[in-house]
């Protein structure tokens, strides 16, 4: 230890000493006899040693050597744990974790992402923020401050003994319509929150008939009109001759048939195109290489071009080039 | 055609359950799938005909495993290797992730199957055979740890990387007694480690105290004591997870990831590089190597150039 502080000190500055590393980095040298070969995660409090077990000396006495090579482990996972990052609260320091490595299976599946209401996609194109409301509001008529909704609630209209008519309406029971109105706003919530579940189930198949939850949106009538054309279709003529004599129904104009796959000009009697198109396709292939671009042609044809181009710019008057003025 | 039309049904999106009381809305919202699982709830099952053995090594582990913890300690007619129905409805029950079945019969004595539940189902399970067990009581005066710290994890044996069967149990291990996953802890209250040893084809058990001693620097000098449960265990029989199922399992949510960083990546010597991107290149601007073809024409003679341009090439 004294060979390090002297030459530390004659040591010019900015010079590091390979023995103080040595220091440094041998943490707990004095508290473990083993080399460290562990594999750590340390997010999981946990440390793998994969290599240093040692079967005849664990045959000789199990207990102790378990106990024996246990301990050091214990001590460079400690030692690590107690290297990290760490900040210091009252009941001692608290380690700052770093991410678990190991991968540890769920226990359910991730949730599928939410979907957003209507008036949450509104909200997030006008850049509308939740606000909280304060749950007591202050009450001009008691003069106290009492809770916004509910029983005794600030300004509460339907606790008053009279009320004014209304003077449009002078038969109405203004009490009678202050509860209808409740119950009218109280049917749309639950109306608009119903299309909204409705809305937010997703359709995951494509045809009508299955059994999944459909998305009756707007934007997806045609598609919807499509897939039941389509459905209807396939059961038309799904019957044990394909619907090759089934009836016409009255305002059907004919059965729908099902898509034939053959290729085109293929066994329709025209022997002399099919040879030549045959022919075309052989000669494409074999003549393969005369396609491949001749770069030094090219760069030629280009060359030359762009001198006739520059050649037409100058004479464009009929006359002689005009000279450059020299400064 | 016009005859179908898709009836609207009005049960359609009514896929959440409805609740009345703000007790059972909460108890539904803690079933449902969460973006972040913090821990698993463990059950502890006991079988029809059990050892006291096993029925100690049931209830080591229900202590162990508190508060995260429920126990099943009446005579359940369960054989989980051959039908798992009973333990997936226990689990769905009792919001569980983790299962622990103790059971003992003349074919198999002192068994101990443990396994996991992924989606209400069982992900994987590994039946034991417990042997040279010694208890927590037999460890008495030994310094104990606080209920609910989180122990250390030590995996000793090269079986636990190399043989995937253990490698699976070690993960199921770590999994079982890990806790809650968190950012910070507080290193005095690193006062328990289980040690599992892969060794002679069996895994052991151990269970210790670490008591911290002075060494003279920051790191404390760590002295371990054994408090038990300890035992060794010989693999039986095992279920492991189908391919697709596992990568279900073992997907992360978006908002946990880490952040692809684009462009920038280090090499074998910790060195960093950098990807730049130039955009499309100018061609005009290209510096050629000098050619007649492509040098300018002088003015005096562009009649012969011309004259001389062909397009017969």
């Amino acid at each position: 230890m004294s060979t390090t502080t002297t030459s530390s000190t004659t040591a010019p500055e900015g010079v590091i000493n390979a023995s103080d590393i040595l220091a440094q980095n041998k943490f707990s040298s004095h508290l473990v006899e083993k080399e460290d070969s562990l594999l750590y995660d340390l997010g999981n409090l946990c440390a793998f040693d994969f290599s240093s077990l040692n079967k005849a000396e664990y045959n000789e006495n199990p207990e102790e050597y378990i106990n024996k090579i246990s301990r050091d482990n214990v001590q460079l996972l400690i030692t690590r744990m107690f290297q990290l990052d760490s900040k210091v609260v009252e009941s001692g320091a608290l380690a700052l974790l770093p991410k678990p490595l190991t991968p540890i299976p769920r226990m359910k599946p991730i949730p599928e992402a939410k979907q957003q209401t209507r008036w949450e996609a509104f909200a997030a194109i006008k850049d509308i923020k939740k606000r909280k409301k304060d749950s007591k509001v202050w009450d001009e008529t008691h003069k106290e401050w009492r809770h916004s909704w509910g029983y005794k609630r600030a300004n509460d209209e339907g606790e008053n003994f009279a009320m004014y008519a209304n003077p449009n309406n002078p038969e109405q029971d203004p009490f009678q319509k202050l509860i209808d109105d409740k119950k009218e706003r109280v049917d749309k919530n639950k109306r608009l929150e119903q299309r909204n579940l409705d809305e937010s189930h997703k359709r995951s198949s494509s045809m009508v008939g299955s059994n999944n939850g459909l998305d009756f949106s707007k934007e997806n009538r045609g598609q919807i009109k499509n897939d039941v054309r389509n459905t209807l279709n396939v059961a038309k003529v799904s019957t044990a001759s394909m619907g090759k004599f089934d009836k016409v129904l009255e305002g059907d104009k004919k059965l729908p048939t099902r898509g034939v796959k053959r290729l085109a000009g293929l066994g329709d009697n025209n022997i002399q195109g099919e040879s030549e198109n045959s022919l075309k396709m052989v000669k494409r292939i074999l003549n393969k290489e005369e396609g491949i671009l001749n770069v030094d042609k090219a760069t030629n044809q280009f060359i030359t071009n762009e001198n006739k181009e520059n050649m037409k710019k100058k004479f464009k008057d009929g006359g002689r080039p005009i000279k450059k003025s020299k400064k | 055609m016009s005859s179908i039309k898709p009836s609207i049904d009005r049960s359609v999106g009514r896929s959440r359950q409805m609740s009345k009381s703000a007790k059972a809305k909460a108890f539904l919202r803690s079933k449902e799938s969460q973006e972040v699982e913090h821990y698993k709830q463990a059950m502890m099952i006991r079988g029809k005909w059990s050892s006291q053995i096993i029925q100690n090594v049931l209830k080591d582990f229900y202590i162990l495993k508190k508060p995260n913890a429920v126990q099943y300690n009446k005579k359940n007619d369960i054989y989980p290797m051959e039908s798992a129905e009973s333990i997936e409805f226990l689990g769905e029950k009792s919001v569980s992730g983790l299962f622990a079945f103790g059971s003992h019969s003349y074919k198999r004595p002192h068994n101990l199957v443990i396994g996991r539940l992924f989606d209400d189902s069982v992900f994987d399970m590994y039946e034991f055979s417990v042997l040279n067990y010694k208890g927590m009581e037999q460890f008495q005066g030994a310094t104990t740890s606080r209920l609910g710290n989180k122990p250390c994890f030590i995996f000793n044996g090269a079986e636990f990387e190399n043989d995937p069967i253990t490698k699976r149990i070690g993960n199921t291990f770590l999994d079982f007694f890990r806790g809650h996953v968190v950012e910070y802890i507080n290193l005095a209250g690193l006062d328990h480690v289980i040690i599992l040893t892969a060794v002679n084809g069996r895994i052991l058990f151990r269970h210790y105290s670490v008591l911290f001693k002075r060494s003279g620097t920051k790191v404390p000098r760590v002295e371990l004591e054994e408090m038990g449960p300890s035992f060794d265990l010989e693999l039986r029989r095992s279920k492991i997870p189908s391919e697709d199922v596992e990568k279900q399992a073992l997907k992360i949510h978006r908002s946990v990831q880490p952040k692809v960083v684009k462009n920038v990546d280090s090499n074998d010597l910790g060195e960093k590089h950098g990807r730049i991107h130039l955009g499309k290149q100018d061609y005009n601007t290209l510096a050629f190597k000098k050619t007649k073809a492509l040098s300018k024409r002088k003015q005096s003679n562009h009649h012969s150039t011309a004259s001389h341009s062909s397009n017969d090439i």
